[in-house]
């Protein structure tokens, strides 16, 4: 018998100044079972929904005003009035270059999904964020997701654990 | 350095994931199918959306041919709009609006004002994008294609110092 994900358990906020995207991305959701789908057209309405509770997964593009999509998982991960510090966030932006997924992945974000997106990509990163949920580390620089991907057990001495992150 | 690793709670593995309902872990065929289908439904309205958002950047560039001191209000205009039609073509199957708009939002991406020459190459990317979505041109290989792509290539590379890298390059 193999796993399965029941969507309708999952609750999302979908974060996209463009109103046809925002509405792309939760009608796929539903599709996919999802029963709560919230919605915002930029950072501060994104922020009062995640305050107000109920979000399990926040799928965020980049390019958002007034704080971007970058502030906005910062604060998610570091602010003491984050409603939840370990919320797997997907940033799903057209912000595709190399450098920016670098720059994500560094500050904190679970999964990079660049516009444009197909959907076998899109289903990827939902599984990963859902079924198959990372540890986090926490150091001076860096609150996140563990950035090592493969959690594998090791039996040797861990040599890494007085060294920089 | 101390590395704190703090387990995942799991909440929402335990909440949604199980061995009786729901969806499999990889995505099917028909699943695919599906959401492919989701985003076909919303095709003619990004379309047309894309036609609205052209005409208004011919509406913007006006402005700042007419206006100098709207260069910039007009530049941060076009670089929003070239940055959702480049989020937005490929996932609609139109890759070639993807990569023009791409190629806008590159170009513009280092600027601070706009010049009646870096008008002319915004206004010929802006004809490009018109040409695909009024074609409804979604491949990527054919002659036409390749020539959408030589003209703006050319454009863009006429607006750099001498001495630049063309673009593609």
């Amino acid at each position: 018998m193999s796993e399965k994900i029941d969507f309708s358990h999952v609750r999302f906020l979908v974060v996209d100044t463009n109103k046809l995207m925002c509405q792309l991305i939760k009608d796929i959701l539903q599709m996919l079972g999802v029963l709560q789908v919230a919605t915002a057209r930029d950072s501060e309405k994104a922020i009062a929904v995640l305050r107000s509770g109920g979000v399990d997964v926040l799928i965020t593009e980049w390019n958002l005003k007034p704080k971007s999509g970058m502030e906005l998982l910062d604060w998610l991960r570091n602010d003491g009035t984050s409603p939840d510090r370990m919320m797997p966030v997907i940033f799903l932006t057209a912000n595709s270059e190399m450098e920016y997924v670098v720059e994500s992945r560094d500050r904190g974000v679970t999964e990079f999904l660049a516009k444009p997106f197909t959907a076998d990509s899109m289903y990827r990163r939902l599984v990963s964020v859902i079924a198959r949920p990372r540890d986090f580390v926490s150091v001076p620089n860096y609150f996140g997701p563990d950035r090592r991907r493969q959690q594998l057990p090791f039996e040797g001495p861990d040599r890494r654990q007085h060294k920089p992150e | 350095m101390r590395r704190n690793t703090i387990p995942n709670r799991g909440e929402l593995k335990r909440k949604a994931v199980n061995f009786k309902t729901g969806l499999g872990l990889k995505l099917d065929d028909e699943l695919r199918q599906k959401m492919e289908a989701v985003v076909q439904a919303s095709t003619a309205q990004f379309l047309e959306e894309t036609v609205e958002r052209l005409k208004g950047l011919r509406e913007a560039l006006g402005r700042a041919a007419s206006d100098p001191a709207s260069r910039r209000e007009v530049l941060e205009h076009i670089r929003e709009e070239a940055f959702q039609i480049k989020g937005m073509g490929g996932v609609f199957g139109y890759p070639l609006l993807t990569e023009f708009a791409k190629s806008l939002h590159d170009f513009l991406k280092e600027l601070d004002d706009l010049d009646e020459l870096q008008q002319e190459i915004v206004s010929i990317h802006v004809d490009t994008l018109y040409v695909v979505v009024s074609h409804k041109i979604t491949g990527t290989g054919g002659p036409l294609e390749a020539q959408l792509r030589a003209s703006l290539k050319a454009a863009v590379d006429k607006a750099k110092p001498a001495g630049a890298k063309p673009a593609g390059a």
